[in-house]
Parts: structure tokens; sequence; C-alpha cells
């Protein structure tokens, strides 16, 4: 079953500098109980795609649908259900909890909004939350500046899971963290996944992280997806130029592998979405660029029988 | 040859009447021509380490006993006003930040030139040594770039000019605190292959500090690892990866995913946390988090052996390792 | 006439004192402990003291005339000696320093009021209603503060509670804008975007989690209006605007005495010194709330 399905999604900010298309036509879907990983650098629109799935903003154009939700169209009792349905956890675990209050309190706030527990309740499940991410419920009476950052940020996936929602997004959830923080968090929202049967959306510029844990991986460029398919392929044999660039540029932690390398540096800047060069978007930093690669825009189409999707004329 | 050399250095910050110890004891050295890479985690002391030997500590932080030698010369001897002369001149930083680095309301070229000014190059020699230094850093069209304000370029382009204006005096020893952290990855590799490039043309001794282990594995000679304020382990990249020595390097490299995983379990995670530098126990000071440690360990805190390839702070040798 | 101290606490929901966090001193506690705190409290200590001793009627009468003893300096009998009219100055000045405090205390609980919750209001909710009260506060900033005060006071008439109102009515647009700004970062944190993914109400957002969190700016602008405040009613006195004679007014005296110095400086010295350690230590206790109040300074 199909748990999120968006469709020619569209959002462009009006600024100084001109119409920024920071999501420009993205088209995916997610299963139930998979997790797909979305990755891209600065301007590739992955921040803003989170934020229209949980509508923090309003798409401009295009449909999300999430859990049978129309999320642009939700009002009223069906925006609270779509609250049920999909969280956020954020990427910086200090600034998601209001400093000036308790995390038991946090986390009870969530629960008595949703009506989920009530009265003597509230503290039997906010522990419950707790132990779930694996804390103790002596961490409830602490403040967020008590707490060290691999621990904020389990507060705040215990906070998303406290209205027990099917989907989580996960915006760079240990990108902020520690490098020897991140493992742990890493295994608890494996661990989370398989028990609670969750689906994850999980956003990430770590393609280590991302490999580690998604099913799909879906690669974003300047407010489009240029490739998708099943993690293997896509990080280990990528087809799409950017995708390989992206690959030779990540560094991995075994000077053996690094020497042995060959590697072709992407030149150029990371481009402005306010002016996305015509045709196809990568085309002024491929180093395959051709005729038609400037004039016309690719679009994401399968490859032979398998479920990859590649937006290139030459691969 | 050994340009900077920190024997035995002792930092402290002034918190809350106290003095908190962030740097306990680190030495280590860089040669010409070579880029060593300072790794740690928050609270280890590696950002400390470097403002120390720039003199650049804030308020409230002091050096209170060690060595900094660069090119035979303690630093921490010398004068403020002589210290002053060895900043930028012979010793360079570059930070992680590059919008903050540069001066909002100064033209790029401008900058350059203030810090060539700053050690008596000023006229036409500013001039022509601000291009070509723009272009030594790969920035097409010197003349329009130097002509910019740092908002009109990109965070790969500032980071360039900072590099430039690091670079521009010809210095000795260039320290670099996360530079690349806060950059897109593609943009990472080109900052990377730069410095790079430029560390085997200028003969530079770079210190090059990180918490990113493939950044490392990239473009170090040689590794430090920092825990708690001390160097838990120091050897050749290679080494380091191959056969870490100590507990910490070990963890630390096993938590990182390989990309070269076929089966995807649960990462190997190292249990506790970072210790309070205001109570530090008597003994290792990863002791409690250390999954072979033995009843030695908590007693005293490890001096720095030889073993495998490694200068490494640990009592229990690999092989005994459960 | 009752006082209620502080006044913010009658402005709900500004919450003041700060939440206790846990291992962290309260927020009086951490006020003394910042050495200018600790001498803006002492100060204005003593003053609340002296004008509630006025109150009970401690002391001589301020308004009893002597035909005999007039300006006589410090004596066992008159502490701070007494004035032309045989006055006792000392039971003059902690009256003068009551009606000061009465007049501070009321224009600041007004212009705390009115202008926090339409800066408040009007930072969170934007648009139309920012745009109107923004430009109100632009056309109020462009009186001069004193003039306008003097101007407002002169239609109003006399009367302390009519000076409070033209104070108040000049330092609206200051609260307006210390309120509005903070309120404008807070909306943008995580925390309150976190609060929007979770189905909070929009009240529930305003008042729960960005209100508590722009309280202390406030706070502290309370104690530096009080101090402005202080300074003007003395300055209308002194013009003759405000409290009216018989009524004892630090303005007031200080005018009158103008005639009698320096031969009886006493007349002077005395209600000029309560002017100045009032609006010093207001200002004392600004900078203590503001190192006690600054996120940096938490102790972990």
């Amino acid at each position: 079953m199909t748990m999120i399905e968006v469709t020619d999604l569209v959002r462009h900010y009006r600024t100084a500098d001109g119409v920024v298309r920071a999501v420009d036509g993205v088209t995916f879907s997610v299963a139930e109980g998979e997790t797909l990983g979305l990755v891209g650098e600065s301007g590739c629109g992955k921040s803003t795609t989170a934020k229209l799935l949980v509508a923090l903003e309003r798409a401009d154009a295009g449909r999300i649908v999430v859990d049978g939700i129309d999320v642009n169209a939700a009002r009223g009792g069906e925006a609270r259900r779509l609250r049920r349905a999909i969280q956020l956890v954020f990427q910086d675990p200090y600034a998601s909890l209001n400093p000036r209050r308790r995390i038991a309190a946090t986390l009870a706030e969530v629960l008595t909004v949703h009506g989920l527990a009530r009265g003597a309740g509230v503290a039997k499940r906010v522990g419950e939350l707790l132990e779930m991410v694996g804390l103790p419920p002596s961490v409830g009476d602490r403040y967020p500046h008590q707490l060290s950052g691999g621990q904020r940020q389990r507060v705040g996936i215990a906070r998303a899971l406290a209205v027990e929602p099917r989907v989580l997004v996960l915006d760079e959830p240990v990108s902020a963290l520690d490098v020897s923080v991140r493992a742990e968090v890493m295994n608890l929202l494996a661990s989370l996944r398989e028990k609670l049967g969750l689906t994850y959306l999980f956003i990430s510029h770590d393609l280590g992280m991302v490999r580690h844990l998604c099913d799909r991986i879906a690669v974003m460029y300047l407010g489009k997806v240029v490739e998708n398919g099943d993690w293997r392929a896509v990080s280990d044999e990528p087809l799409h130029p950017y995708t390989r660039s992206l690959h030779d540029a990540v560094p991995v932690a075994d000077p053996a592998v690094e020497s042995g390398r060959t590697r072709r540096t992407l030149t150029g800047e990371v481009p402005d979405p306010a002016a996305p060069p015509p045709g196809c978007r990568f085309h002024p930093r491929c180093p395959l660029a051709e005729d038609t690669c400037r004039t016309t825009e690719p679009l994401l189409t399968p490859r032979g029988d398998t479920d990859r999707e590649v937006a290139c004329h030459l691969v | 040859m050994t340009v900077l050399q920190i024997e035995d250095l002792h930092t402290v910050v002034r918190s809350g009447g106290r003095d908190l110890p962030v740097v306990r004891g680190v030495s280590l050295s860089v040669d010409a021509g070579e880029i060593v890479g300072l790794v740690g985690e928050s609270g280890s002391g590696k950002s400390f380490t470097a403002l120390s030997v720039l003199g650049l500590l804030p308020a409230g932080a002091r050096v209170t006993s060690g060595r900094i030698l660069v090119d035979g010369e303690d630093l921490l001897a010398l004068r403020e006003r002589d210290r002053r002369t060895r900043r930028g001149g012979t010793v360079a930083m570059i930070y992680q930040d590059p919008m903050t680095a540069l001066n909002p309301l100064m033209t790029v070229g401008a900058q350059i030139a203030e810090g060539l000014r700053a050690h008596g190059i000023r006229g036409a020699e500013a001039k022509s040594r601000t291009l070509a230094a723009i272009e030594e850093v790969g920035l097409p069209k010197p003349d329009r770039i130097a002509r910019s304000y740092p908002h009109r370029l990109s965070g790969g382009q500032r980071q360039r000019v900072v590099i430039a204006t690091a670079l521009a005096l010809r210095p000795r020893v260039l320290i670099a605190d996360e530079p690349t952290t806060a950059l897109d990855v593609t943009i990472q590799q080109q900052i990377l292959a730069l410095v790079d490039e430029l560390r085997a043309s200028h003969d530079l001794a770079v210190l090059w500090i990180t918490h990113d282990l493939g950044v490392v594995a990239r473009i170090a000679a040689r590794v430090a690892v920092m825990y708690a304020g001390r160097v838990a382990e120091q050897a050749g990249t290679r080494e380091l990866f191959a056969a870490p020595q100590h507990p910490y390097s070990a963890a630390l490299l096993a938590s990182i995913p390989s990309p070269t995983d076929t089966v995807r379990g649960p990462l190997p995670q190292i249990g506790g946390a970072p210790p309070d530098l205001t109570a530090l126990p008597p003994g290792c000071p990863f002791e409690p988090r250390c999954v072979h440690r033995e009843s030695a360990c908590a007693a005293t805190e490890p001096e720095p052996v030889r073993r495998g390839g490694s200068d490494t702070a640990c009592l229990v040798p690999r092989e005994r390792w459960s | 006439m009752t006082q209620e101290m502080p006044p913010a606490a009658t402005v709900a929901p500004v919450a003041l004192p700060a939440p206790r966090t846990a291992g962290q001193p309260s927020l009086p506690r951490r006020v003394v402990a910042d050495r200018n705190g600790l001498i803006g409290v002492v100060l204005i200590g003593i003053l609340v003291l002296v004008a509630l001793a006025s109150l009970v009627h401690l002391g001589q009468d301020p308004l009893a005339q002597h035909r005999t003893g007039q300006l006589t300096g410090p004596s066992a009998a008159h502490w701070l000696g007494t004035d032309q009219f045989g006055r006792d100055i000392a039971a003059r000045v902690a009256a003068g320093i009551f009606a000061s405090l009465r007049v501070a205390v009321a224009s600041v609980a007004i212009a705390t009021v009115v202008g926090g919750l339409l800066g408040v209001l009007s930072g969170f909710a934007g648009g139309v209603l920012d745009a109107v009260v923004g430009r109100l506060t632009d056309v109020l900033f462009a009186f001069p503060a004193t003039l306008l005060a003097l101007a407002l006071v002169a239609a109003l008439g006399h009367g302390w509670f009519n000076t409070a109102v033209a104070i108040a009515v000049v330092y609206t647009p200051i609260f307006v804008r210390v309120s509005r700004g903070p309120v404008l970062t807070v909306r943008e944190s995580e925390y309150v975007k976190a609060g929007q993914v979770l189905g909070f109400s929009r009240s529930r957002l305003l008042f729960r989690h960005v209100l508590p969190n722009v309280s202390a700016p406030i706070a502290v602008q309370v104690a530096l209006a009080l101090s402005w405040a202080i300074l003007t009613e003395a300055g209308l006195s002194f013009l003759g605007l405000g409290t009216q004679p018989p009524n004892p007014s630090l303005g007031l005296m200080v005018s009158d005495a103008r005639n009698f110095f320096p031969d009886a400086w006493w007349t002077l010295l005395f209600p000029a010194l309560a002017v100045v350690v009032a609006v010093v230590g207001l200002n004392l206790l600004g900078d203590g709330l503001r190192n006690a109040l600054d996120p940096r300074s938490v102790q972990r």
C-alpha cells in the first residue's frame, strides 16, 4: 500500500532576487513500511519537500497524499488526522525543544492536545514514550539544556511518536550530532521502524547514513528528482552524472579506498535556484553534456525493467 | 622537516569561578608539506588547541603551560607584539564559516590587501599579490572577484577567498578549523583538492581539524585523535584506520557505516557520554565507556606509548582486547 | 491609595519572574548576584520603604506649615530641614517619592499592557494588524518624547493619573517595539514550528510558547521605563505641569528651591537626590535584570 504519494509537486518563493523554484515538479512515492532516502546538496529542495509533506508550507501546485489524506486540501478534521498520520523530526535537537519547558511537559502537551491521554494516564504514557526511545524516566524532569545532543534528539523522536504516526519525516536527524552519537540514534530509528511498522522519509546529505538505513534513494538537484531507485543501485552503481559526482565527492573513512579512487572533481558552483539553467539543469557542470542537454529538459524515466528512474538524455 | 611542534600544551577556560582544563597535555608535530588531521568531537579540546597556537583564545581562556614551536621559535614565550607579527605571517588560520570570517562591508580584494598591509606590504605590490592569491585558489577573473563583496560570492568561493587571504602572506603553517563542514560535499571536494595542491606547491604544514573521518582519510598523512583534552592516539593515517590502537579510535571508526556493507545490521555504538571536564575521573577518561578496560585503567591516566605504528595513550594492547 | 508591586505581576500572561530552571537559582537571586542588580535593588528598596513610611504618616506632616522655623537647616526636629513655609522637608521628600512612584508605576503598567499586547499580537499575526500598529507607533515616535508628554499633560489637565496617562502614551510605542522584535524571532524558532507540525493551535503557540520566551526583554524595558517615567514626572512638575501645590512633588520642590539656593541648600539637594537615587537605582536594576535573564549566563 502506498503511504506517501507525491505528484508534480511545486513550491516557488518570491524573493528580491527573483522567483526561487525550490521544488519544481517532483514526483515520488513511498510504500508502507519502506524508507526512502532523499539526498542532495543545498538548493536542491529536499528540506522544502519535507516542509510541504508535513503541511508547514502549502504547495503551489501538485499533489501530496499521505495515508489517504490530501495534504494540501486537508482542513479541520482532516487536518487533525493528518497531524496524527505524519510527523517531523528536526535537525537541530536543541532549537526544536522549548528551552523553558521540562521534557515531561513538552511530551505531555502533545498528548493532551490530541486527547491521547488524560489525568494520571499522561504521566504514564510520557514514561512509556521515554522508554521507547531509550531514555530513563528521570529525563522528564530535566530541561533541554541539561541533556546531551543525543538525548535531545531522542526526545524529539519521542515527541513525534507521541501522536502515533504512520510516517516520520526525518530531516537530517543526525547531522547536528557528534559522530559517536550518530550510531545510537540511527540504531534507534531502525529498531523503532521495525517495532512500530513506520514509514520513513530520510533526508540527508550524508550518503553513508542514507545507504545504511534506506530501502530506496531519490537524488534531488535544483528542485527536481534526477535519479530514483533501490539503495544498492543508486549508491553503488549510480547512473545519473550528478549522482556519480556526488558519489565521487563523498569522502570515505578508509584511506585505501580513498587513494585508489579515480575522481572527477565537479567544477563550478552549486547553482542558484532563482536562475536554473535551461534544458537539463545540470548541464553546465556535467562532464557529458551535449546539445540536447542544453535545450531540452530530460524527464524522469524508468531504465530497463528495474524500478530505477533517471532524468538524463545520455544514460 | 618539522615546522610546527606543540609540546605538552595545557589550556584552561574560566567557567563558573573555576578553571576548566580543556587541553591537558597535548603534544603533536606537523612537518613541512604535510597535512595532519586533528580529529575529535565536541569537548575534545581540538579547537582550543588550534586557538592556543595562535594565541587567539577567547576571554577567560589561557595557556597555562607548554611550548608551541614554529621553526624552533616558542610562540608562547614571545611578547604579544612579536606574536602578532607571527600571526598571519608565519601561522595562518581559517575557520568553518566563511561568511563571518569576511567583513561584509569590505570588498574581498581590500580584505586580502589589508592582511598584506598589516605585514608591511602595500601599494602596487599588495595589489599584484592580492590578484595572484585569488588566482592561485582557482577563482577565475581575479580582478572581478577582488572588487566583489562577500555576499555576492557563493559559500565555496568565499572559502577560497579566505584561503587566499591566509596564503597571501606565504605562511609556514596553516591551521584549518573545520573549513569544509558547512560546505556542500561537491564543493568540499574542490576545496580539499585545492588545499592539497597548495600544500605541495607552498610546502605548507597544515593542521586540519575535523570530526569527519572521511576527510581525514582523504587528505591527511597523519592523524591525531583527541578525547577529553588529550591525544588518545596519533599515527599515520593508513596505520590508524587499518589497526587503531586506542579503543576510542577503534569505536569511532566502527560506528561509521561502510559503503561496502552488504548486510545492514545495527551500527556498533559507544555507550555512555563524553566526560564532564569539571569532574574528570582519576584514570583514563575513556575508561567508563571502554569495552576493553582492565582494572589498572581507572587508577592512573595512561601516558602515550609507541605501539603498532601509533603513539597511543592506552594501557591495553590490541592483542588483549576482549 | 493602594499600590500593587511589582507592576508586571498584574500583567498576565507576561511571565515574571522567569520560571526556575532546575539547578539554577531563582530570578530574584540571580538579579541580586549581579553587582549592579544588587545596588539597584537596595536603592529602590530604600525608596519604597520611605514612600511607604509617608503613606502611613510616619514622621512629620508634609503639609503642615509653621510661622516660625522657616528655612532652617537639618536638625534633630527636622532631619532634612524645613522649606520656606516651615514644612518638614523629610516628610515632603518621602511623600514626593511616593507620588513619583505612583505615577511611574501606573504609567508603565498601562504602557506595558497596551504596548506589550499590541506588539506581541502584531508580531505574531503579521499582516494588516502589524502594518497598522507599525504606522501608529511610527507616528508616535515622530514626536520628541518629553514634548509629547508635555503637550498631553497640558491637554489632559492636572492630577497624577492624567500625568500617568500622558507618560504611558509616550512609552507605549517603545513597548510595542520591544515586544514585537523578540516575537518575530521566536515565532520562527524550530520549537514553534514543531508545535505547528504537531497540530497546536495558534493561540496555544502564542501564549504558551512564544510569550514566555519574550518576557525577558520586556522585563528589562519595564525597569528602564520606570526610571524614565520618574524623570519625566519630575520634569513635568518642575515646569509646574504635574502635581500642584501644596501637594509635595520632587520636581516642584526643586523648582521652588532655586530661589533659596545656595543659602538654604537643603531645600534643593534632598529632593534632587531622591530623583537621582530613583533613576540610578532603576537603571542598575534594569542592568541586573538583563544580565540575570541573559540565556548565556545560565549556569549548568
